[in-house]
């Protein structure tokens, strides 16, 4: 490894500051599980190192009714995975968690470090962007606040300004009658990299069945994690017949631009779009329309993720 | 570029010492406090073979560096058995043969100790699933999950 100096900023303020100074020089060190390979491998090639883990207050993980969940830079995966709370009310969220490498990696990396990694093949980020979270972002001029799929700018790279730096991940509470479900599709089921990953969020109105949300977010497909707004589009408002699933599941597959690489061949890929698109789809579908809770839905997650 | 200065707490012994900021965990507790009973295998974080934890939580050590594990616990494979007493995961290998040319075997004890303290009674699946980030190369996982198995019976009673 290229050695570095090293810094422990005990505030956003002076991380930020840091960052600002050093620009293209500094990396910000998270979690650590893509910095250290990267690094190791001279892909980054910081000449300073800005730790964020030291900063008070940013490994939250709150829940309220009213804020919804929110999960700090710092909080691992293996946190949240483990948590209570998340495991009864946002069962896909600790679901999505196992999908990603093992359990050693998952007690090392975080969600928001998966995010501005900005990996088309992140396997945390499919099911955020399905749910329609969000992310805070502390800067020089303030904070924002943006839809998570904004961070992505292309492979590897995220929309940051100079000296930004996310602090949390926002999720509102979903609404009644939702089903959720990723499927990731890859050679081994633990510790690989995604072929394609869905995520599919659906929301029913329990008076006549029909689909009033739809939300398709995939992985490993394109430049970026994306939604599949033509495939939602097809499903919003109608009646999720077995015909329907297979029109949004055509159009996520066209939606989708893989390329072909050791794991798989791009037609292969897009192929298998429209197949896991169908399958998440009826998954969630089936949960939204049968009122299964929460934690019966993880159950089933984690099942077709390992 | 200058080395820092840290304090490490390894198997609940202060080490103090001196480290360039981009060493890893690994090859400092390898190298400078010659603990080597915890394996480099693939260094990318992969193979497990370097399994500590880190207050309490399994991690790849490889993946973690030195400067920033300074000030939390950290437990290697040598500390979990006490003096030539070996713990519970540690015997339950040697008594199932659970061990081919051993390079891996730090890494799955360390795996399959952190699963039993937190759930001391887990199913085949489970025990499958909490050494899914261990390889080994030898052949088969059977027997590690049959020491698994074993060994939970002393974490139940």
């Amino acid at each position: 490894m290229l050695p570095f100096e090293y810094f422990e900023p005990a505030t956003l303020r002076r991380a930020s500051s840091l960052l600002v100074k050093y620009g293209a020089d500094a990396r910000i060190l998270n979690g650590g599980t893509d910095f250290m390979v990267r690094v190791r491998q001279h892909f980054w090639k910081p000449k300073y190192v800005v730790n964020i883990k030291k900063i008070k207050g940013l490994d939250h993980l709150t829940y309220s009714k009213n804020q919804g969940l929110r999960i700090g830079a710092t909080a691992t995966y293996g946190r949240v995975e483990a948590d209570p709370v998340v495991r009864q009310r946002f069962g896909i969220v600790s679901a999505s968690a196992v999908a990603v490498g093992g359990v050693q990696i998952r007690n090392l990396g975080t969600y928001i470090g998966n995010a501005c990694n900005a990996s088309p093949a992140a396997d945390s980020t499919p099911t955020m962007v399905a749910m329609g979270a969000k992310v805070k972002i502390y800067g020089p001029n303030g904070a924002r606040v943006i839809p998570i799929e904004e961070l992505f700018a292309g492979v590897g790279r995220n929309t940051l300004q100079a000296g930004e730096i996310v602090t949390e991940i926002q999720l509102d509470t979903p609404p009644p009658n939702t089903g959720f479900i990723y499927i990731k599709h890859s050679p081994r089921s633990q510790m690989d990299i995604s072929v394609v990953g869905v995520a599919s969020v659906i929301t029913l109105n329990p008076d006549n069945g029909r689909c009033v949300d739809a939300r398709i977010a995939l992985g490993a497909v394109g430049p970026t994690v994306f939604r599949a707004k033509k495939a939602e589009a097809i499903l919003k408002g109608s009646e999720l017949t077995g015909d329907v699933l297979s029109r949004a599941a055509i159009a996520a597959a066209d939606e989708s631009s893989p390329i072909g690489d050791v794991r798989a061949p791009a037609e292969y890929r897009k192929d298998m779009v429209g197949v896991l698109t169908r399958r998440a789809t009826a998954y969630a579908f089936d949960m939204a329309k049968s009122g299964m809770d929460v934690r019966k839905q993880q159950a089933i997650a984690i099942e077709l993720i390992t | 570029m200058k080395k820092n200065f840290i304090i490490l707490n390894v198997n609940e012994e202060e080490r103090e010492l001196y480290v360039y900021p981009h060493r890893s965990l690994l090859d400092t507790v390898r190298d400078e406090l010659q603990l080597t009973g915890s394996k480099k295998g693939c260094d990318e974080g992969d193979c497990g073979a370097c399994t500590m934890f880190l207050d309490g939580n399994p991690v790849t050590s490889c993946m973690v560096l030195a400067v920033d594990a300074a000030g939390r616990r950290i437990t290697t494979i040598e500390g979990l058995s006490n003096g030539t007493k070996l713990s519970p995961v540690q015997q339950a290998f040697v008594e199932h043969g659970a061990v081919q040319c051993g390079f891996c075997i730090p890494g799955l004890i360390m795996s399959g100790t952190a699963l039993l303290t937190r759930n001391p009674n887990p199913t085949e699946e489970e025990i499958r699933m909490a050494i899914s980030g261990n390889i080994c190369r030898c052949t088969g996982y059977t027997k590690v999950v049959e020491a698994i198995q074993a060994a939970a019976a002393s974490y139940s009673r």
